[in-house]
């Protein structure tokens, strides 16, 4: 019997609020037990394709599936059931929740130890922060690495990171980097980032350039496609007719 | 103790217990303690530094506790006032003294598990002498259905040095009728935080005027409020804060989660008096934060899961 490789599948996934196009024609391939970047400038419909995968916006068409099933009907809950879960781009604030209380969530089992070494994983020492609440008190960055760690805990199918790097600091990308692929080797990764260290760790990359894909390949090419070679998508004077040009010319 | 009283004393003891609170300081009379049925005394016990005196008034008890000066306490003053029968009225009259650098904290129990229609007084005069500290915890475990009306007064002064922290929680049961009425005033570096949470439902009112007078230089002060409306219960909330001291600072911060067909208000008000005072504050009335939501949602939780960690987070 024929095993796909593919955990998670969009076809033709669009998002159009009112007359404006967000995304279009997106076809994302992740494969199972992989990193997938998904790369592109600010505003360029990233974070909008991640909270449609997750159930927040609904698609006006296209298809997603996971593990071959759609999930396009499914609501937030139905789909993380099913292994599918985000984080967000800004960490949410929880007012009276600790951090305990906040992993414990995510927690399979019962066993407390999965939540220290959880937290022990994105670098951060769980006797001082267990108790301390996810709210204002933490910084960005350590509420982003609590939510990594949750993320880690949960042994998602599938763990959507909307630039779960920024706000790190240098000490902890590291450990940051080795949690995502420790979540990589019980599942797989659509990793939003701008960051190139992170890049490095991703099998495969995808550029999204004004809602639309313009490549998908080898993470370092990609890159440097990005950087040095794709001018027609941050052409501010048409940006809607430089990147027809472009998509002409990659099909 | 009397047959009678030993059961109400157990009774009581055993539904503190129930709602999670520690009975077996005061079985145990592990610091200074004081339990009231409606308006009889079961049990006093004091301690070297805790005075504690209690007599009957019409429909109540007086109650008297003076904190000797320099006394420091780490063991909580349980304060016990309870009700068991389903109907009637309970006037507590309160008066607190917390002495010179004295440092105590007092949890006040305030327990009707079986309320169908009773009103519960609570009129308290706190003093808290230069340098002292007192928290003030009061609790309330209420039946789930009953009407119970509860009217916290307290009227507390708040001297130079000294620190006032009140907490105002709902622990059980429904919320009922609260009418809160506070005013705290302030002397030279004073500090005072009134904290108030409670959670309603069906129709349940709740109305709360919470002030405090900066009078004194560098004084502070910290309003805050945590509500949770659900069914047709209603709320309405006013936060005064009053800058009369030179670098006087206070805040005032007030969020109310409305769901179903609940309604609230929230009024906070800033008067300042002296041009070095910094008073400031900030109202939030609102559905559940849909972004707090969806990320539990996204954890595998369900809507109604989600809130109620939410909720209790926010209440908690």
């Amino acid at each position: 019997m024929f095993m796909s490789k593919l955990i998670l599948e969009t076809v033709n996934l669009t998002l159009k609020i009112e007359d404006k196009i967000i995304f279009q024609n997106i076809n994302l391939k992740i494969e199972k037990g992989t990193i997938h970047a998904l790369i592109g400038v600010n505003g360029c419909g990233k974070s909008s394709i991640a909270s449609v995968l997750m159930g927040l916006k609904k698609p006006s068409s296209g298809e997603i599936l996971l593990e071959g099933e759609s999930i396009v009907d499914l609501s937030i809950t139905e789909r993380a059931q099913k292994g599918l879960t985000l984080a967000w781009q800004e960490p949410v604030r929880f007012e009276g929740l600790s951090v305990k209380d906040y992993l414990s969530i995510s927690r399979k089992t019962k066993n407390e130890k999965s939540i220290k070494d959880a937290l022990e994983s994105v670098g951060l020492i769980s006797e001082k922060y267990l108790e301390r609440f996810v709210d204002d008190t933490l910084s960005g960055g350590e509420r982003k690495r609590v939510e990594l760690a949750s993320i880690l805990l949960m042994k998602p199918k599938v763990a959507i990171l909307d630039e779960i790097d920024s706000g790190v600091d240098f000490i902890g990308i590291d450990k940051v980097l080795d949690t995502i692929r420790k979540i990589a080797q019980n599942g797989s990764v659509l990793l939003i980032t701008h960051q190139d260290e992170f890049l490095k760790i991703a099998d495969k990359a995808t550029l999204i350039c004004n809602g639309n894909i313009l490549r998908t390949g080898e993470p370092q090419e990609i890159s440097k496609f990005y950087r040095y070679e794709c001018t027609y998508c941050v052409d501010e004077n048409n940006p809607d007719l430089a990147l027809e040009e472009l998509l002409n010319v990659n099909r | 103790m009397s047959i009678d009283r030993k059961n109400e004393y157990e009774a009581l003891l055993k539904l503190l217990e129930k709602g999670g609170g520690n009975a077996e300081e005061i079985k145990n009379n592990i610091g200074a303690n004081m339990i009231l049925n409606k308006d009889e005394v079961i049990s006093v016990n004091e301690t070297e530094g805790i005075k504690l005196k209690a007599t009957k008034i019409p429909d109540g008890v007086k109650a008297s506790i003076i904190i000797k000066e320099g006394y420091k306490e780490t063991k909580p003053v349980h304060l016990c006032f309870g009700m068991l029968p389903k109907e009637g009225k309970q006037i507590i009259k309160s008066e607190i003294i917390a002495g010179k650098n004295s440092k105590v904290k007092i949890l006040s129990h305030c327990i009707f598990p079986n309320a169908v229609h009773i009103q519960h007084i609570m009129e308290g005069k706190i003093i808290l002498e230069e340098g002292a500290e007192l928290i003030y915890e009061e609790e309330h475990y209420h039946s789930e259905e009953g009407l119970i009306e509860v009217v916290p007064v307290q009227e507390v002064v708040v001297e130079k040095n000294a620190k006032y922290f009140n907490n105002f929680k709902m622990k059980n049961g429904r919320a009922g009728k609260i009418n809160i009425d506070y005013l705290v005033t302030l002397k030279e570096k004073a500090i005072a935080e009134l904290t108030t949470k409670i959670g309603a439902k069906f129709d349940d009112e709740i109305k709360m005027k919470e002030k405090i007078i900066l009078e004194g230089k560098e004084s502070r002060g910290l309003i805050l409020s945590r509500i949770v409306l659900r069914d047709n219960s209603t709320s309405e909330f006013v936060g005064i804060t009053v800058g009369k001291g030179a670098y006087s600072k206070a805040h005032v911060d007030c969020s109310e989660i409305v769901m179903d067909n609940a309604k609230a208000s929230a009024i906070p008000e800033i008067q300042a008096f002296d041009s070095t005072a910094k008073l400031t504050h900030e109202a939030a009335i609102g559905r559940i934060d849909q972004k707090q939501l969806c990320t539990l949602m996204a954890k595998g939780l369900s809507e109604k899961q989600a809130i109620e960690y939410l909720v209790n987070g926010l209440l908690n």
